[in-house]
């Protein structure tokens, strides 16, 4: 196969010397970013720009343009598998990706005692996601990016409509309530700029709100302080005693076997987030909450959500991992980039020179497939290490309550700021660290609200969209089978727990029915 | 409950831009000049250029990988590169609010010449229509490095094949195009093409970015059929086998003369008007900058223009190669301002 010989060439070009060395500075990197919250991928990526510059010009010996976009993909690869870390180990998300981890990864890192089996089915499924990605790139990059073109607002809608659906009744002991986290969500999902129509909404007269309020400072908030602040109550009961005292080894033979039961899941959660993220401008952060969405909805033991399941963990995580590999693909095949990370790169690529697009396969074929093989062998490297990592992260878990406590206080402050150098988010972290404790003590569930203050823009971009160009007819929804496939999918999923309730409801209504006509 | 945390967040957040703001005031720079330092002019003018004695902060209005976000990181590596500047410039990205954000922080450094800012025609529409406390004239004008040609797309499956195809088919029923933002340049562009050939309203589709637009074209997404996406937008699916996109016409005074696009007919041969419409390139710096300041970043900005980088990145992306500073500068300023007034009123943009 032609395909084969060009990636032999790839890796060819991908196992120099200087480019493992640059590919490995980058993962490094990116390890770091992702572990610090605040500081992402994209803005980690952008800052080393202007090197790149230096190294894509070749002042340095053997490297060139290639080196470059290895160098920066590795920090996307580091900070994709990094970003959950900081979610597991202390309840603050690393990466916007990573906040879906907040939901089963921490409980199972601290409630369950088992940091390590979390971090590794972790780094895993990330490995195994973003393996079944590359393989999907190198061999299918020009077909799915040709067919994801035609997938427009109404889609789009349909799957968000369809993540929704997945996600209904999470973490719910009173639909009430978690409808009512819902609302709270997407109110504050509706601050700031009106992209449709240019109306400013809910900020005030404030300019800095105008820009929306972000989801990151919210959740490093909720989930973060707000942890803090309920466990300071139990004088840091549950914190490390019931950390289990064996490391390493058994984690990776235990998360491999998690692993090994729930293949399914993981393959078709992989693909699912390689078609999600070759859509141009959606990233691994939607993709990482419909891959939580799925595995629950697949799971038989749905309680258990929420309360630090593996499946948690692993189907949002080779999601994420799937489109951040995908978010590449539309940048080389028809430059277009699809994520704000892959955006940066394709910034990179003007600026060394290069015209991001078809042609690049063509004329620059060296470059193309060294990236691509650089994939492969970026990922491998990252898993060796974030493996190796294990034990000594998992041990963190063990400082003392104390000593732990101020510092992931110090960090998501820090970690708030950095996101825009803005004073505001801060507030909004301090804010909502105090909502997080008191929703906590009144026992409505945070993860709706976090939902749809993810999603909840997205969403309503895409209804809005459509609507205007279906002239306000809601038939736009179902004018192409691949839209009206995925809005029925989604209404029945939506539909089903509401039908359940009420036949569960109807079972005894006859006797109470014939009571009711006693009692009349 | 909801309502009162909005308020209080909204009270705190009052409360950090007016320390904010105070913070900032303290930081502004001596008026004391340093000497006219390694700027390599060429000009003679009676003013000597005063240069920055800390590092700067280049605001961008869009996010990272943005269409400004690419020039400014361009502009920037050339200037490391020439050594144009004494102290570094970095690169901040300020987005939001489509350049709100970004304009409001660069207004709030008044006479600090530590802080530049990259801009395109969301200067003039955003400020307006969102009614900012600031107009773009307020600002230090320091230098137009290009203008971006819009182009005419249509899919490469289109029936039209010309811009008068285009306008009978427009004229006939309202066509469903796409743009970015809401009330920003393409949408102007299409109000203006709406009036001039006197079609039926266009439905418009707002789009997050270039890229998107030119996607949404490429697959009829919500049954989107045209756009008037710049020349480097639309490059990658116009270049792909099969081609995705088909530029019909150019609203330039002459057709491109190189490059990919050589020879496309300009939209004014084909009987549509319209050829003083561009997206402006252009750095732009606090209010109230002395002559001294602003005549160093001129400089190092006609630096970065003359240089052989910025002429085939020119090149490569089609762009028409314009430099403007001093008075003329300030007169197409002043130009845009009114042209971009106009169109927002004719449109009831502003409520």
């Amino acid at each position: 196969m032609e395909v084969l010989g060009l990636l032999a060439g790839g890796f060819g070009t991908a196992l120099q010397p200087i480019n493992v060395g640059f590919l490995m500075v980058g993962v490094l990197l990116g390890l770091v970013i992702g572990v610090l919250p605040g500081l992402g991928g994209t803005s980690g990526v952008a800052i080393l720009l202007p090197i790149s510059v230096v190294i894509a010009r070749g002042d340095i010996a053997g490297a060139n343009s290639t080196t470059a976009v290895i160098l920066l993909a590795g920090i996307y690869w580091g900070a994709l598998f990094g970003g959950v870390i900081t979610s597991i180990l202390f309840n603050i998300p690393g990466e916007p990706w990573s906040v879906v981890l907040l939901f089963d990864g921490f409980p199972l890192a601290k409630r369950k005692g088992k940091p390590g089996l979390a971090l590794t089915s972790s780094f895993v499924s990330s490995f195994v996601g973003a393996l079944i990605a590359t393989l999907l790139f190198t061999f299918l990059a020009k077909e799915i990016s040709d067919r994801a073109l035609a997938f427009g607002p109404p889609e789009l809608f349909g799957v968000f409509v369809l993540s929704f659906a997945t996600l209904i009744g999470l973490g719910a002991e009173s639909p009430l309530k978690s409808i009512a986290m819902l609302a709270l969500g997407l109110l504050l999902a509706a601050v700031g700029f009106d992209t449709i129509t240019g109306a400013q909404r809910l900020n005030f007269g404030s300019i800095e709100l105008l820009a929306g309020i972000g989801f990151v400072p919210v959740t490093i908030g909720l989930f973060g302080i707000g942890e803090i602040l309920a466990s300071a109550e139990e004088q840091g009961i549950g914190y490390m005693e019931k950390i289990s005292a064996r490391l390493g080894f058994s984690d990776l033979l235990e998360a491999l076997a998690a692993l090994w039961s729930r293949k399914w899941l993981v393959v078709s959660n992989s693909v699912i987030g390689f078609f999600f993220g070759v859509l141009p401008g959606h990233g691994a952060t939607a993709a990482s909450f419909l891959g939580y969405g799925l595995a629950r909805q697949y799971a038989k033991n749905k309680e258990d959500f929420g309360k630090g399941e593996i499946s948690g963990i692993m189907g949002p995580q080779c999601t994420a991992d799937a489109a951040g590999v995908a978010s590449l693909v539309p940048m080389i095949t028809l430059g277009v980039p699809g994520s704000p990370t892959s955006a940066v790169i394709m910034a990179g690529l003007f600026v060394w020179g290069l015209q991001p697009g078809p042609l690049l396969f063509i004329q620059h074929q060296d470059f193309v497939w060294g990236l691509i093989a650089s994939i492969y062998v970026g990922h491998f490297l990252t898993f060796l290490l974030c493996l190796l990592l294990v034990p000594v992260l998992a041990m963190i878990m063990r400082v003392p309550y104390a000593i732990i406590t101020p510092f992931i206080v110090v960090i998501s402050i820090i970690g708030s700021y950095s996101l825009n150098n803005s004073l505001l988010d801060v507030s909004i972290t301090i804010v909502f660290g105090l909502i997080g404790y008191w929703l906590r003590k009144m026992k409505y569930p945070l993860a709706p609200l976090v939902v749809a203050l993810v999603l909840g823009d997205s969403t309503e971009r895409e209804l809005r969209k459509s609507l205007i160009a279906g002239a306000g007819n809601p038939g736009i929804f179902f004018s192409s089978p691949l839209s009206s496939v995925i809005m029925i999918l989604a209404v029945v999923l939506l539909l089903y727990p509401l039908a359940k309730t009420i036949r569960g409801r109807l079972r005894p209504a006859p006797a109470s029915a014939a009571e009711r006509k006693h009692a009349a | 409950m909801t309502l009162r945390s909005t308020r209080v967040l909204s009270l705190l957040a009052a409360g950090m831009l007016v320390a904010v703001a105070c913070g900032g005031g303290g930081g502004g720079t001596p008026a004391s000049s340093q000497p006219a330092a390694a700027s390599g002019t060429t000009q003679p003018t009676g003013v000597a250029a005063i240069s920055p004695t800390r590092p700067v902060e280049f605001v961008i209005s869009t996010a990272p990988g943005g269409g400004s976000d690419i020039y400014a990181r361009f502009m920037q590596g050339v200037i490391e590169k020439q050594k144009l500047s004494p102290q570094p410039v970095q690169p901040v990205n300020k987005e939001g609010a489509s350049g709100a954000v970004a304009f409001t922080y660069v207004f709030e450094k008044r006479g600090d010449m530590h802080y530049i800012m990259i801009t395109l025609n969301s200067f003039f529409t955003t400020i307006i229509t969102q009614k900012l406390p600031y107009k773009a004239t307020d600002f230090t004008p320091i230098a137009n490095l290009a203008l971006d040609p819009f182009f005419l797309w249509v899919n490469e499956d289109s029936p039209w094949k010309t811009a008068p195809d285009f306008v009978k088919a427009a004229q006939d029923k309202s066509i469903v195009v796409a743009g970015t933002g809401s009330k920003q340049e393409d949408e102007a562009l299409f109000r203006r093409i709406q009036s001039t050939a006197n079609t039926k309203p266009f439905t418009f589709v707002p789009q997050t970015s270039g890229a998107t637009v030119a996607a949404a074209l490429a697959g009829h997404q919500g049954g989107v059929d045209a756009t008037v996406n710049n020349p480097s937008e639309g490059i990658g699916l116009y270049q792909a086998t099969p081609r995705k996109l088909r530029p019909l016409c150019a609203f330039t005074p002459d057709s491109p003369a190189a490059g990919a696009y050589k020879g496309l007919a300009t939209c004014k041969s084909q009987g549509l008007d319209i050829t003083d419409y561009y997206i402006m390139r252009a750095v732009m710096a606090p209010p109230s900058l002395s002559a001294g300041q602003q005549k160093f970043w001129v400089d190092v900005f006609k630096g970065v223009f003359d240089s052989a980088d910025w002429k085939k990145f020119m090149d490569d992306n089609a762009l028409d190669p314009k430099f403007l500073s001093g008075a003329d500068f300030t007169k197409f300023i002043a130009d845009y301002q009114k042209l971009h007034e106009d169109i927002a009123a004719k449109n009831n943009w502003v409520q």
